[in-house]
């Protein structure tokens, strides 16, 4: 009695789980209609300042006989959600936000507070927090109505650029809405999100760029810094660099595979902090304009790790000077300060007179098949 | 047999990562919360010593028992009103809350009234068990979400998101001086031991000895939940503005993906986790709120009807007060309301350690 009673009530509880799945909530699924991804614009009417677009994907039976229908709709409204209200009038479907994987806001619309544009989908329970927020050129709507040529039929184009499971470059800084949010509110650290253009002619999409979201003051970023950001904030591992000779002529390539990157805030100067970086790269040649010599590797990884310190000392000093963080400086001297006053403040001043000392050591280990 | 007291340790430790006290916690975290964290093993050690060194002498007697044999009628049921009264709202807050949670995130088309039918329902159903069944049920039921809790720790930790140098900036404001609301909710994990004035009538003699590698275990448990649900939502949402977030441990759990996983949103098993441990919870502390009032109403007349129509009228109240009060209270309300509760614990609970020494005197 008492065994068979013990596994009734297991059932009974198996039973209380599955009552409490989310499933459909009472709505087929030929019912719903799954965004996969939202553009805000900037509508041009001063009453109705936003334009909101949202891409949609049509279920099907048969993916094979019909392929995949995408159908775009888009709504002016004062504020997301009221356009949002009014596209939920032009579909005969229930919008599913569940899927959404991708939110582009316009460029022009970073005149206002972006915060304001993002609060919606910080907001809304049903939007992921781990979807990609990207910053368009021009037109957002244009983005998520591109088909590149390279489109597959399921998944969107976007989605591959930022999750690192197909792209992987340096130049993309994909971005998630949490840690977009926690980076923008948070003191001491500011977010750089990627610039998104597309290539009309050509049909495809250029991420090689970025914007660093300031205090109130954008600072866009060319590849090559958005490069070197991506490396030194952690973001990517892999990726290759040019080394040129003094005329500017193609000397040889590195492909890096390996990367570790520490830094420290010096402060025993207390007016001039110091901020030590360490890095060291591991990696091998990937082409070269002559032939190489093995016993030589030693002299261009020193010439590889020379170059690399000009450029990152440069980056470095163009953000000081710009005074944005987006590399998290001030994060890092309130993370290693006892909090006693107004850390921040401190820092503020601080960092304009910082100074950055690198020790960068980039090993290579091998000419590659040949050399 | 000890493995149970462990038990019930863990489901006050697990329902706690979920509810108002972290968040209240984490909310007094410029007000010394970190260090009441620290702090905290010294409060949780007196109480599991007091607590448990005084069940320990009584084996197979529950604490009304005890009571109607050393006090006068009137006393024993002012105190055991009190306690039930303490135990029912201990178990409407984990239910209350926790039906907001589920209307946020899993259904939010699902009106409030039909969740909390659904779980009063099995609950009713739970609470009517017997005490050794509720002890196997929260055996099954822990086995099978542990290791999806390991996994979501895990994961949170591991995770490439996780900001170290934000929880480092919390370490840097251990220097604060701690509230007295901010001790009050880190004492709260430590309570899981305090069921034990119902369910101790099943432990006897050989089966439940408290040994000081036991009270280390359970501390160092207990200390382990304070900071992981202190650290995980600071590492994963930033420190300054951890208090706009009302439910930070569950979108903490959304902020993870698991792009190769069977579910890639983590939020969905981590809720399906957070089920489980509040059902425990409720289950746990109405169960103790049942017996107490069994212990009350049975007279020698009634004593051979186990469910009689006074058991039927204290199940019906709770239905009746949780389906009220699920219309009228809102998230804020809730918090400020738990948070008081939670202020009132320490006293409650240390009156409590007084009346066990005399109780113990009472029987030399």
């Amino acid at each position: 009695m008492n065994k068979r009673f013990r596994f009734v009530h297991f059932l009974f509880i198996l039973f209380l789980s599955i009552s409490f799945l989310s499933g459909c909530s009472f709505r087929d699924i030929d019912n719903r209609a799954f965004v996969l991804a939202i553009a805000v614009d900037d509508s041009g009417d001063t009453k109705k300042p936003y334009k909101v677009t949202i891409k949609v994907v049509i279920p099907s039976g048969n993916i094979k006989q019909e392929g995949v229908k995408y159908a775009f709709f888009s709504e002016k409204g004062v504020s997301i959600s009221e356009a949002l209200a009014l596209i939920r009038a032009t579909i005969d479907k229930d919008i599913d936000f569940s899927h959404t994987k991708i939110i582009i806001v316009s460029k022009s619309l970073l005149d206002r507070n972006l915060g304001n544009v993002t609060d919606f989908f910080h907001r809304r329970r049903d939007i992921q927090l781990v979807s990609w927020i990207g910053i368009a050129e021009k037109r957002a709507k244009d983005i998520l109505k591109m088909e590149p040529k390279s489109q597959s039929s399921v998944t969107t184009p976007l989605f591959n650029f930022f999750s690192r499971t197909a792209v992987q470059s340096p130049y993309i800084t994909p971005m998630y809405l949490f840690d977009f949010r926690r980076q923008q509110i948070e003191t001491g650290i500011d977010p750089v999100l990627p610039i998104i253009k597309i290539d009309k002619k050509e049909k495809r999409c250029v991420i090689h760029r970025a914007l660093v979201i300031g205090d109130g003051k954008y600072v866009e970023l060319t590849p090559q810094q958005t490069m070197i950001y991506n490396i030194l904030r952690g973001n990517i591992e892999r990726f290759n660099a040019e080394i040129k000779e003094k005329n500017g002529k193609f000397k040889y390539g590195v492909f890096i595979d390996s990367t570790s990157i520490y830094y420290k805030i010096n402060r025993e100067n207390s007016k001039q902090p110091i901020i030590n970086y360490k890095i060291r790269h591991q990696g091998i040649l990937e082409e070269s304009s002559k032939y190489t010599e093995s016993n030589l590797l030693k002299e261009y990884g020193k010439e590889t790790s020379k170059i690399a310190k000009k450029m990152i000392l440069e980056l470095l000093t163009y953000f000081q000077k710009q005074n944005v963080d987006p590399l998290g400086f001030g994060l890092r001297y309130k993370a290693t300060n006892l909090h006693t006053g107004d850390t921040y403040k401190e820092w503020e001043s601080l960092y304009p007179q910082a100074k950055f000392t690198l020790d960068i050591n980039v090993n290579i280990i091998s000419t590659g098949k040949m050399e | 047999m000890k493995r149970y007291v462990f038990y019930l340790i863990i489901v006050n430790m697990l329902w706690y990562s979920i509810s108002a006290g972290h968040k209240v916690l984490l909310d007094l975290r410029e007000q010394g919360s970190l260090l009441s964290i620290v702090l905290s093993p010294l409060f949780g050690f007196m109480f599991l010593i007091g607590w448990i060194h005084f069940f320990q002498t009584i084996p197979g007697k529950d604490l009304p028992d005890q009571l109607l044999k050393y006090f006068p009628k009137w006393l024993t049921r002012t105190i055991l009103g009190i306690i039930s009264i303490m135990w029912f709202f201990a178990g409407l807050i984990s239910l209350i809350s926790f039906v907001f949670t589920l209307k946020r995130f899993l259904t939010p088309e699902t009106p409030a009234i039909f969740i909390t039918i659904i779980f009063l329902t099995f609950i009713t159903f739970g609470i009517l068990l017997r005490t050794k069944s509720i002890l196997y049920t929260i055996e099954i039921v822990l086995l099978i979400t542990f290791p999806f809790l390991i996994l979501l720790i895990l994961k949170a930790l591991t995770s490439s998101e996780f900001e170290l140098d934000f929880v480092k900036e919390a370490v840097m404001h251990i220097n604060h001086f701690p509230s007295f609301s901010a001790i009050a909710n880190s004492f709260y994990v430590y309570l899981g031991v305090s069921n034990l004035i119902i369910f101790n009538n099943q432990f006897q003699q050989h089966d439940f000895t408290f040994k000081w590698k036991d009270y280390l275990i359970a501390v160092l448990l207990c200390l382990g939940t304070l900071f992981v649900s202190f650290f995980i939502p600071i590492g994963l949402l930033g420190y300054e503005n951890i208090d706009t977030i009302p439910y930070p441990m569950m979108t903490a759990s959304d902020t993870l993906r698991m792009p190769l996983g069977i579910i890639e949103r983590v939020l969905y098993i981590a809720l399906t986790v957070s089920i489980f441990t509040t059902f425990l919870s409720i289950l746990v502390h109405w169960h103790v709120v049942v017996q107490i009032a069994k212990k009350l109403i049975m007279t020698k007349k009634n004593i051979h009807q186990p469910i009689n129509w006074l058991l039927g009228l204290i199940i019906g109240t709770f239905w009746i007060i949780s389906i009220y009060l699920i219309n009228v209270i809102n998230e804020y309300q809730l918090i400020t309301f738990s948070k008081l509760f939670n202020n009132m614990l320490p006293f409650f609970f240390f009156t409590m350690i007084l009346l066990f020494q005399y109780l113990k005197r009472r029987a030399r």
